[in-house]
């Protein structure tokens, strides 16, 4: 009796367990039937594929007692092929017709209403792990002997959910496939793999094989297995769920803080000897799949990322540094070099700047103790290496008081003097203006920057980048470096400023500067220049403190403060914060309402009645401190040039008919290229010049065909005396022998070379031909004259000697 | 602004860009002072707007020989001539001008060795001080020269002016080829009333005489097409070469009063321009529409004219 029912009670479990199994495989035909279908798109039955193996994977139940009603169920068919690459490619059939199997005959039917009358074979189903396939027993061999046991009892061979297998891609049950070989071969050889996941529920599936994994290790043990899946298939699958990175690292998968994956051991280092896996994610319902080929290697453990940043591949060191927030998967987020590093010639893409940051002025209220956004941001951005200058706004009048404003990137001196920039409006070239700035941009849409603030990304280095945040209000005061008026942070009292308002805050602003003490405001509107949307205030210097406010938001930067500044102003500065000697700086304290102590390299500085500080010593060469109020500025004294050396500016070489040296011109200065050469000036029929030594004669005739009173004349040394070229042929009332440098003649020497002995012949016949022909000498001096008979002389000495 | 502060900024650097004169020319400039300037100048480069400040400051430097802009070596860019008196000298004087660079040191050098000499210091617009020193004949100036470390240029003017050639000499002019294209802005210069007057680039191609601006963008270029070659040519010498083939005379001199007048628009190049201002040392007056030079001798304004085949 007892033994009676309890076959009963086995026969009553096997019938629930074969009609459960009845409704699962009735909703699972319905879904196919109504659009399922074979996702992989393969019309042709499994058995029809080439080089196919049917694997039934049908499982027989050990029969107990006998007499249990047979349950036939049809188990999907999950088709085994051989991919390109020589991988098994696994795909599931599960629309094999019912009876086909070869289980079935024999078996009395049984009707589940669960599955709308359908006539279910029975067949005795064994959930055990030492079932083993009884069909198509030389396939079923043939399949084991080509993957290992542990991938062919994995979750996925092994998985009866067909649908959860079905919609997944060709390409991405092949990498699925190959997580698979991963896993299991992840001990002997140590190499990452990528993997791409291209839905929720390939996710979910490969979650639930890694949890599957790493909670078990050993196949066989369903219920564990199912509760996972069931877990893992609770995400939608229509709705996109936000997929994050996930790291899969010796087979543990957790959950980062924020929701994300992430691999524990990861951080600490310990999988850095493992093999890592490190799937890509893309948004969910993108249709691009991603292909592994295309994904960059990680190297030396720096994450590299390609050009539109969606595919990361990473070393094993790179993850424990990076976080998983989808930020940073960002271009932005990648690890790069410093900018010195980067060789000039790489061929850098063009990076889309991102979005522009808005202002968040600076409320000094007393509870405002907390770093701001701008600071967590700061440092984040020192984390990625990139660096950010600024973009001021630029405001001048022309004579005719209308205003021109512009945008003033700054710059520093490392920088190129021509840099190229991808910003909102494309493309553009800023070249150097100065050591700060580049020169001024007029963007068409300035009102539009204005507002919303842009940002320029450097083409050339990437990590770079001019940021103009967005903001409502711009206050704009004299900058040291720049004339006219710059952007600021805030007004100062007593300073003159000009405020740039949008038009949809000209009432509260002007109502703030007004409590400011700003009295004689001027509006000026797009006629004035001004771009179409704004509107700006002239004659703004204010002169009463306002407190801050929470609450006024932007409109505090209209509120001028308490605020210590120390103003270095005039002077020469040679650049940055050095100054010319003996031009310092006015040092002035901008901001106090009360006498405050200002220190000058250590010492207090005296007022001198105009605002200035100065002490003992604040205007010697060197480096100079100045301190108050717990600001600190810092100016240097330094000598200039002093010793300037002449160049050749022009340069002119004698007319096309005539010959002669070239000559130099710099400043007022005219000389000749060689040193030892004189350059004077003679009168127009003076061309003969003479030294004090025999010999020392040459005719320079004029260079340019100029009808002039004097031509430049050169020689190749001291000359003394120009005279007429042909002195007996002159006419005597207008030529004259002209004294240019007093010096005595030189006696020759005795002996001469023939060459030497004609050119002092010549020399001599041209003094004693002048004075033969009684020209005047000028100056008409006693000196000069004195001077003419010692020549003279000399000459007729030198005469009688040389015949 | 001060330009005696740039000059000693310009001093101190010894060299540089372009670009970081404008910017200290920017940075030194007084915002009060923008609307300030001399709209009576030769509207050559900008053709009616307003000459801005630094271009007027850098002719004016370049006329007074302290600074040479866009020469061979730095063709983008300036620098400062080394310390130089200017001399001009008579019978019974010598005045000698301060050229070039300028620092405190060197100023506090002329003063303590002139105590024997005159200098006087004279307040100009655009322009750093003129300071002129006074001696009875060139050796003391030389001497002075010797001791301050400061080069000493005997008759700078007539010196100046005896080195250059005339505008017609093939030195001043480089055969070229007329820009390619229709977007240029092209104007040819009339000698009968010194304007551009606008031409078709088709038409400036064809010529085979005259003198054309072609302009794209902010800088223009000037090309003188003589016997149907084209040159390129500083718009002064051009402007002077197609006067002289017209047969129009336009400088003036007045020996009474020594002084050299011309258009605005013809302002000598700027050697010649130089060498007329170092006469007396101050920059041309501007008065209805002429320059005059002042303190011009009879020996270079001939000279001058020679040049300018006047």
């Amino acid at each position: 009796m007892a033994l009676n029912s309890g076959v009963k009670l086995f026969v009553l479990i096997g019938a629930a367990f074969a009609a459960v199994t009845a409704f699962w495989r009735a909703i699972h035909k319905n879904k196919r039937e109504t659009g399922g279908g074979n996702p992989l798109g393969n019309p042709e039955s499994p058995s029809k594929a080439p080089k196919s193996r049917l694997v039934e994977a049908t499982s027989e139940a050990t029969v107990i007692g006998g007499t249990s009603p047979p349950v036939a169920v049809s188990e999907p068919t999950f088709l085994v092929t051989k991919g390109e690459a020589g991988q098994n490619e696994v795909t599931c059939n599960d629309s094999v017709p019912l009876g086909v199997s070869g289980e079935i005959g024999g078996l009395a039917d049984i009707v589940s209403p669960a599955a709308g009358g359908e006539h279910i074979h029975e067949v005795p189903v064994d959930q055990t792990s030492e079932a083993t396939v009884v069909a198509e027993p030389e396939l079923a061999e043939a399949v084991c002997g080509e993957h290992p046991p542990d991938q062919l009892t994995d979750t996925l061979l092994k998985d009866p959910d067909a649908q959860s297998l079905s919609v997944v891609p060709v390409e991405a049950a092949e990498k699925l496939a190959s997580l698979q070989d991963a896993t299991a071969e992840r001990d002997t050889t140590p190499q990452p793999l990528q993997l791409t996941i291209t839905s929720a529920r390939q996710f979910s599936t490969v979650l639930e094989n890694a949890v599957e994994k790493v909670s078990k290790g050993s196949h066989g043990e369903t219920e564990e297995k199912g509760a996972a899946r069931q877990n893992a298939t609770t995400l939608p699958e229509e709705i996109p769920q936000p997929v994050q990175l996930t790291d899969v690292c010796d087979g543990q998968v957790l959950n980062g803080i924020d929701g994300t994956t992430e691999v524990e051991g990861a951080r600490s280092g310990s999988c850095s000897e493992k093999p890592a896996l490190r799937p890509v994610t893309e948004p969910l319902g993108s249709e691009a799949p991603t292909t592994p080929s295309t994904t960059p290697q990680a190297e030396n453990g720096v994450v590299q990322a390609d050009h539109e940043g969606d595919n990361l591949s990473a070393g094993a060191s790179a993850r424990s540094e990076e976080s998983t927030t989808p930020e940073r998967s960002a271009p932005e987020s990648t690890e790069v070099g410093p900018i010195a590093a980067r060789p000039s010639s790489e061929v850098t893409p063009i990076h889309k700047p991102g979005r522009p940051p808005k202002y968040k002025p600076s409320i000094r209220v007393s509870e405002a103790t907390t770093p701001t956004l701008r600071n967590q941001t700061a440092s984040e951005t020192d984390g990625e290496r990139t660096r950010s200058l600024g973009v001021l706004v630029h405001v001048a009048f022309d004579r005719r008081n209308r205003c021109r404003i512009s945008l003033l990137p700054a710059r520093n001196e490392d920088l190129d003097e021509v840099v190229r920039v991808n910003g909102q409006n494309g493309v553009e070239s800023w070249n150097a203006s100065q050591d700060e700035w580049f020169g001024d941009i007029v963007p068409a849409n300035l009102g539009l920057l204005l507002e919303q603030g842009s940002i320029w990304q450097s083409i050339k280095y990437p990590e770079l980048r001019w940021v103009l945040s967005g903001r409502e209000i711009y206050v704009l005061a004299q900058n040291s470096t720049i004339s006219a008026f710059v952007s600021t942070s805030r007004l100062s009292l007593q300073w003159d400023h000009l405020v740039l308002v949008n038009k949809r805050l000209e009432r509260p602003a002007r109502e703030a500067l007004e409590d400011a003490g700003c009295s004689n405001l001027l509006a000026i509107d797009g006629e004035g220049g001004v771009p179409p949307g704004w509107v700006l205030f002239r004659n703004v210097r204010p002169t009463v403190a306002v407190l801050h406010d929470s609450g006024a938001g932007i409109l505090n930067v209209l509120r001028p403060v308490h605020d210590i500044e120390i103003a270095l102003r005039g002077g020469i500065r040679l650049g940055h914060a050095n100054w010319l000697h003996r031009h310092p700086p006015q040092i002035r304290v901008n901001g106090a309402t009360e006498p405050v102590e200002v220190l000058i390299d250590g010492r207090r500085a005296m007022d001198d009645g105009n605002g200035n500080h100065e002490v003992t010593g604040w205007d010697q060469p060197g480096k100079h401190i100045v301190f108050c109020c717990g600001v600190t500025q810092s100016y240097s004294l330094v000598g200039g040039i002093e010793d300037w050396e002449a160049f050749e500016a022009f340069t002119y070489q004698p007319g096309r008919r005539e010959r002669g040296p070239s000559l130099a011109i710099c400043g007022p200065l005219v000389a000749s290229h060689n040193p030892a050469e004189t350059v004077i000036l003679s009168p127009s029929g003076n061309t003969c010049l003479l030294g004090s030594v025999p010999g020392q004669i040459v005719a320079s005739p004029p260079r340019y065909e100029v009808s002039s009173r004097e031509f430049l004349a050169i020689a190749d040394f001291p000359v003394v005396w120009v005279l007429p070229a042909a002195p007996l042929q002159c006419d005597r009332s207008v030529a004259k022998i002209r004294l240019v440098n007093p010096h005595s003649p030189c006696s020759a020497p005795r002996s001469l070379t023939k060459a030497a002995h004609n050119v002092s012949l010549l020399w001599c016949y041209a003094i004693l031909e002048s004075s033969y022909k009684r020209l005047d000498i000028e100056p008409g001096t006693v000196e000069a004259n004195a001077l003419w008979q010692q020549y003279k002389s000399e000459a007729h000495r030198l005469k009688e000697r040389l015949r | 602004m001060n330009v005696n502060d740039l000059l000693l900024w310009l001093s101190a650097k010894g060299a540089g860009a372009w670009s970081s004169y404008r910017a200290k020319v920017d940075e030194m400039i007084r915002i009060e002072e923008l609307g300030n300037g001399n709209t009576e100048i030769d509207h050559d480069e900008d053709d009616g707007e307003e000459f801005p400040i630094y271009q007027r400051v850098r002719l004016n430097l370049e006329c007074l020989g302290h600074v040479e802009f866009f020469r061979r070596d730095f063709p983008e860019g300036w620098r400062v001539v080394p310390p130089t008196l200017a001399c001009r000298s008579g019978q019974n004087y010598a005045v000698g001008i301060l050229c070039g660079a300028r620092s405190d040191g060197l100023l506090d050098r002329i003063t303590s060795y002139c105590s024997d000499l005159r200098i006087a210091v004279t307040v100009q617009d655009d322009c750093p001080d003129r300071i002129e020193i006074a001696a009875e004949n060139q050796h003391q100036l030389q001497l002075l020269g010797y001791r301050a470390g400061i080069k000493v240029q005997s008759d700078a003017a007539r010196m100046l002016l005896a080195a250059i050639p005339p505008i017609d000499d093939r030195q001043l002019r480089a055969p070229t080829e007329l820009p390619f294209g229709d977007d240029w802005e092209v104007a040819r210069f009339s000698v009968s009333t010194f304007e551009w007057k606008a031409a078709a680039a088709d038409h400036a191609r064809t010529a085979s005489f005259g003198l054309y601006r072609f302009k794209l963008g902010y800088r223009p270029q000037y090309y003188a097409k003589l016997r149907g070659e084209a040159y390129k040519v500083p718009v002064q010498v051009g402007k002077y070469l197609f006067l002289r083939r017209a047969r129009r005379h336009v400088i003036s001199y007045n020996p009474a009063q020594q002084q050299v007048t011309m258009p605005v628009t013809c302002r000598p190049p700027i050697l010649v321009d130089r060498a007329l201002t170092l006469c007396e040392g101050l920059i041309p007056r501007i008065d209805g529409g002429r320059l005059t030079y002042q303190k011009v001798g009879e020996a270079d304004a001939s000279a001058a004219a020679a040049l300018l085949r006047q």
